[in-house]
C-alpha cells in the first residue's frame, strides 16, 4: 500500500532532514515509526501526504506515484496532524462534512460513520458547537473523526495519542486495529514506546534523518523491551 | 469548479465567524451590533455620495458627468491595491491552513484561488463603501436607462479584480525575496517598505505624466486607454451603454485572475514551504547570560514580539517612518514642496501649526497597544501564569507604543524645526504635545483591545487590519482629532492658537489620568477575564 523508495528532504540551506530512508507498509499493517524530537519523523509524515516535496527517492501510494498522481494519492489517505490546527469558528458538525464533501463521501456514509464516531470517541452531543470552545483533545478527537469517515487505505497518524484521554487512546487503538483487520494499511509516529510495541507489526527508528532500524517488531526488539532497545540504539546524540 | 465552492464556503464561515454572528445569545446585543455596523456603513457611504455629488457638479459644468464614476473607480482601485499588498502577503502566505489543505486531495489552483477570492470579498468593503454610492448618485442626477442598472451591478462585482490580483503580485514578489532571507521577518519589513517607497515615488510621478498630458492637449481618455484599458471600458459602457465594451470589462478581469493563477500557482507551495521552514541549525555555545529586571525583561519580550510580525509593523510604524523621510526631505526641499506633498494650503496653516497638524495625524494612526493583546493569541497562558501583575503587562505594551513613536517623532520635529524655524518653546511644545497624544493613544489602544480581543486568528493580519479593537482605536482617535480641531474653531476667535494647544495639552493629561485609572481598575480585572 505504502512504498517509500530512497527518500530524501533537502532544506534550502543543505540541511538533510530526511537521508536515503526506504519503507514499505503492506495493506491491513500497522507501522510504528519511531526517533528523537527533530529525527525527520514528521518531514518523512509531511512528504509521504503531500505537504512537502521532496528532492530525491519516491514514494508510491497503491503504486501510484505520489509526485506524479497527487491528487489520485491523497484521496485514498487520511492525515492526522500533530496538532489540530483546524478552521476553529466552523461548528463540529460543518467541519466534518466539509471534510466528507471535499472526499466525496455519500450522504449516508458520511451520516452513519460520524455518529459511529463520534458517539465512541464521546463527543456527538458536542458536534454543533463551535470548534473554539473545544479541548485540545476534543479538537484531536474530531480531526481523527474526520480522517475515518472517508474511509482510507492509508492512515497516517503524527503523534495521535497526544492530548487524548485515556478512553480515547484505547478507543482508537481499537479503531485502529479494527480498521487493518479490513485491510486498511497504518503509519504513525509516537513516543509512546509501550503503545508502538503492543500496536505495531512493523517499526521504524529514524535517527539524524536515517533509518537505523526498519523490520518486524518481533525481530527488531527480540527479548528485549522496546524501550531498552530504542535507547541503546539512538544513545550518543 | 466543485472543490472551489465546498472550499469558499468552508473558509468564508470560518474567516468571518458568521457561527458565531447567528449563534449569540444576546440577541439584544447582537441587533445592536448589527445597527452599529449598518450605520457606519450608512454614514460612510452618504459622506461618499456627497462627495459623489460635489464630484458630478463638478463635471456637470463641462458635461463630462460620467467622469465622477471614472475618478471613484481610480480611486477604488488605488485604494485597493495599495492597502491589499501587506494583506496579501499574509493572506496568501501565512494562513494556518495551508498544510491541512495540502494533505487534502484539492488542485494547488483551488487552494490558491480560494485565497484569492476571499481575500477579494474584504476588498467589497471600499466599493460598497465608495463606488456604490457615486453609481446611486449619479442615477439620481443623470437620466440613465434601465440596463444601466444591471451594467452598474458588473461593474461592482468585478471591480476589485485587477487591483487585488496586482496587490497579489506585489505579495508575491515580497514573499519570493524575503523567503530566501534568513532574517524572514526583517527582510519582510525592509522589502515591504522599499516597494511601498516605490508605489509612492511612481505615484507621485504619474501626477506628474498627468499633468504634462494636460499641458501638452493630450486627450485624458487617449492616456487613460493607454494607462487604465479596464476603467476605459468601464466609462465607454457607462456612457454609450456599450456592451461590447462591458463584456471586455467583465473579460478582461476574468483572464487577469486566470492569469495569475496560472502563473503563479508553480511556485506558490515552494515559497509557502520555504516561508514555514525553520529548522535547528547551531550548535549552542555556552556562554554568560545577561539577567535583566521584570519590567526590562517584559518590555524586550514585547519588542521581540512586535519586530516579529511584519504586518504589525508595517501597519503601525508607517506613519512615523513617513514623517521622518519628510523631515530629512525638509533639509533639501524648501516649505512649498513640503506643503504641496501634504496637500496644505499655506495661506490657511502657519508652520508651527502644520507640524502640529502633521504630527497629531501620525501619531493618533500609531497604536500598536490596540492589537498587542490579541496577538499574544494561544500564547496569552505565558504572560497570564507568569508572577507579574497586570499591570506590569499593559505598562510593557504601552512602552513598545513610547518606543516606537517617540525618538523618531522628536527627531524629525527637531529637524523640521530646525529648517522651518521654530522657536525654542514651540519645539518643546511640539514634544510634548506628541508624547502626550502618544501616551493617549496608547492606553486608549489596551482599553479597545481589552474589551474587544480577538485571540482566535488565522493570520496576524485578521488582528492587525481586521480586528475590531484596531478599528475602534484608529476610527476613535480619528473622532477624537476631530473634536479637537472642531473646539478650535469654535473658539477660536476669543483663543489665541499658542493657547489652545496648552489647554487641549492640559485636557490631554486629564484623559491620561482618566485612563490609567480606568485600566487599573476595569483593565486589570477584564485581562482577568479574558
Amino acid at each position: 500500500m505504502l512504498k517509500i523508495q530512497n527518500l530524501s528532504k533537502i532544506y534550502s540551506e543543505g540541511k538533510k532532514a530526511v537521508d536515503n530512508i526506504s519503507i514499505e507498509v503492506k495493506s491491513g499493517e500497522i507501522f510504528g515509526f519511531i526517533g528523537h524530537n527533530g529525527a525527520g519523523k514528521t518531514t518523512t509524515i509531511k512528504s509521504i501526504v503531500g505537504i512537502l516535496d521532496f528532492e530525491e527517492g519516491d514514494i508510491y501510494i497503491n503504486d501510484m506515484s505520489v509526485k506524479e498522481n497527487p491528487i489520485e494519492c491523497k484521496k485514498l489517505i487520511a492525515y492526522i496532524p500533530d496538532n489540530p490546527d483546524i478552521y476553529e469558528q466552523l461548528t463540529g458538525i460543518q467541519y466534518l462534512n466539509f471534510i466528507a464533501d471535499v472526499y466525496e463521501v455519500d450522504k449516508l456514509q458520511r451520516q452513519d460513520l460520524i455518529k459511529k464516531y463520534a458517539e465512541q470517541f464521546e463527543i456527538f452531543d458536542n458536534l454543533g458547537d463551535i470548534i473554539s470552545s473545544y479541548s485540545h483533545g476534543m479538537k484531536q478527537k474530531l480531526v481523527i473523526i474526520s480522517a475515518l469517515i472517508h474511509k482510507p487505505k492509508l492512515l497516517i497518524l503524527d503523534e495521535p495519542f497526544v492530548g487524548l484521554d485515556p478512553k480515547a487512546a484505547f478507543t482508537l487503538k481499537q479503531i485502529m486495529e479494527e480498521l487493518c483487520s479490513e485491510g486498511m494499511s497504518i503509519f504513525f509516529s509516537s513516543h509512546v514506546l509501550e503503545v508502538v510495541e503492543k500496536l505495531c507489526h512493523k517499526i521504524g527508528i529514524i535517527k539524524q534523518g536515517k533509518l537505523i532500524a526498519y523490520g518486524n517488531t518481533d525481530d527488531i526488539k527480540g527479548d528485549k523491551s522496546l524501550e531498552n532497545v530504542f535507547l541503546e540504539m539512538t544513545k550518543n546524540g | 469548479m466543485d472543490k472551489l465552492w465546498i472550499l469558499f464556503k468552508t473558509t468564508f464561515i470560518d474567516n468571518y465567524n458568521i457561527n458565531k454572528l447567528f449563534s449569540s445569545k444576546n440577541k439584544l446585543k447582537l441587533v445592536g451590533m448589527i445597527f452599529l455596523v449598518l450605520f457606519i456603513i450608512g454614514y460612510l457611504g452618504f459622506v461618499s455620495a456627497i462627495y459623489a455629488k460635489m464630484a458630478l457638479d463638478f463635471f456637470s459644468k463641462y458635461n463630462m458627468q460620467y467622469m465622477t464614476l471614472t475618478i471613484f473607480a481610480i480611486m477604488v482601485s488605488m485604494s485597493i491595491f495599495v492597502l491589499g499588498i501587506n494583506k496579501s502577503k499574509a493572506i496568501l502566505f501565512n494562513s494556518k491552513d495551508s498544510e491541512i489543505l495540502f494533505s487534502m486531495p484539492i488542485k494547488q489552483s483551488t487552494i490558491m484561488a480560494n485565497k484569492i477570492i476571499n481575500f477579494m470579498i474584504i476588498n467589497y468593503v471600499p466599493v460598497v463603501l465608495v463606488m456604490l454610492p457615486a453609481f446611486v448618485v449619479y442615477s439620481i442626477y443623470v437620466p440613465v436607462q434601465v440596463t444601466y442598472y444591471i451594467y452598474s451591478l458588473l461593474i461592482l462585482l468585478f471591480l476589485p479584480v485587477i487591483p487585488t490580483i496586482l496587490a497579489c503580485i506585489i505579495g508575491y514578489a515580497i514573499a519570493y525575496i524575503t523567503s530566501k532571507s534568513k532574517r524572514k521577518s526583517l527582510a519582510e519589513i525592509l522589502v515591504s517598505f522599499i516597494f511601498i517607497g516605490i508605489i509612492m515615488y511612481m505615484s507621485v510621478n504619474i501626477q506628474k505624466i498627468g499633468k504634462t498630458l494636460v499641458e501638452n492637449n493630450v486627450d485624458f481618455e487617449k492616456a487613460m486607454k493607454i494607462f487604465l484599458y479596464p476603467i476605459y471600458s468601464m466609462q465607454k459602457t457607462i456612457v454609450e451603454y456599450n456592451l461590447i465594451s462591458m463584456l471586455m470589462f467583465i473579460l478582461i478581469n476574468i483572464l487577469a485572475f486566470a492569469i495569475f493563477i496560472l502563473v503563479f500557482n508553480s511556485f506558490y507551495r515552494k515559497i509557502l514551504l520555504r516561508l514555514g521552514t525553520s529548522w535547528t541549525k547551531n550548535k549552542y555555545v555556552e556562554k554568560t547570560l545577561n539577567s535583566s529586571s521584570v519590567d526590562m525583561a517584559l518590555l524586550k519580550k514585547e519588542l521581540r514580539n512586535y519586530f516579529s510580525i511584519p504586518i504589525y509593523v508595517l501597519n503601525t510604524i508607517f506613519g512615523v517612518v513617513l514623517l521622518l523621510v519628510l523631515a530629512i526631505a525638509s533639509i533639501f526641499y524648501d516649505k512649498g514642496v513640503i506643503y504641496s506633498v501634504l496637500e496644505l494650503d499655506p495661506t490657511m496653516l502657519s508652520v508651527y501649526q502644520m507640524l502640529i497638524l502633521l504630527i497629531a495625524f501620525v501619531v493618533a494612526m500609531t497604536s500598536s497597544t490596540s492589537s498587542s493583546i490579541s496577538l499574544e493569541g494561544d500564547n496569552l497562558w505565558i504572560i497570564k501564569s507568569m508572577p507579574v501583575s497586570q499591570r506590569q503587562i499593559f505598562r510593557s505594551k504601552i512602552l513598545v507604543n513610547i518606543l516606537i513613536v517617540m525618538p523618531v517623532t522628536i527627531v524629525s520635529i527637531i529637524l523640521l524645526a530646525m529648517q522651518f524655524n521654530i522657536t525654542i518653546m514651540q519645539t518643546f511644545k511640539l514634544i510634548l504635545f506628541s508624547f502626550l497624544l502618544n501616551l493617549l493613544v496608547s492606553q486608549f489602544g489596551i482599553i479597545a483591545n481589552l474589551k474587544y480581543p480577538k485571540l482566535k486568528f488565522k493570520s496576524p493580519v485578521q488582528v492587525v487590519k481586521q480586528g475590531l479593537s484596531a478599528f475602534i482605536a484608529i476610527f476613535g482617535m480619528m473622532i477624537f482629532l476631530a473634536l479637537s480641531a472642531f473646539t478650535y474653531f469654535q473658539v477660536k476667535s476669543v483663543m489665541s492658537f499658542d493657547n489652545f494647544i496648552l489647554c487641549l495639552m492640559g485636557a490631554y493629561a486629564i484623559i491620561v489620568g482618566i485612563q490609567h485609572l480606568v485600566i487599573c481598575k476595569w483593565g486589570v480585572e477584564r485581562f482577568k477575564k479574558i
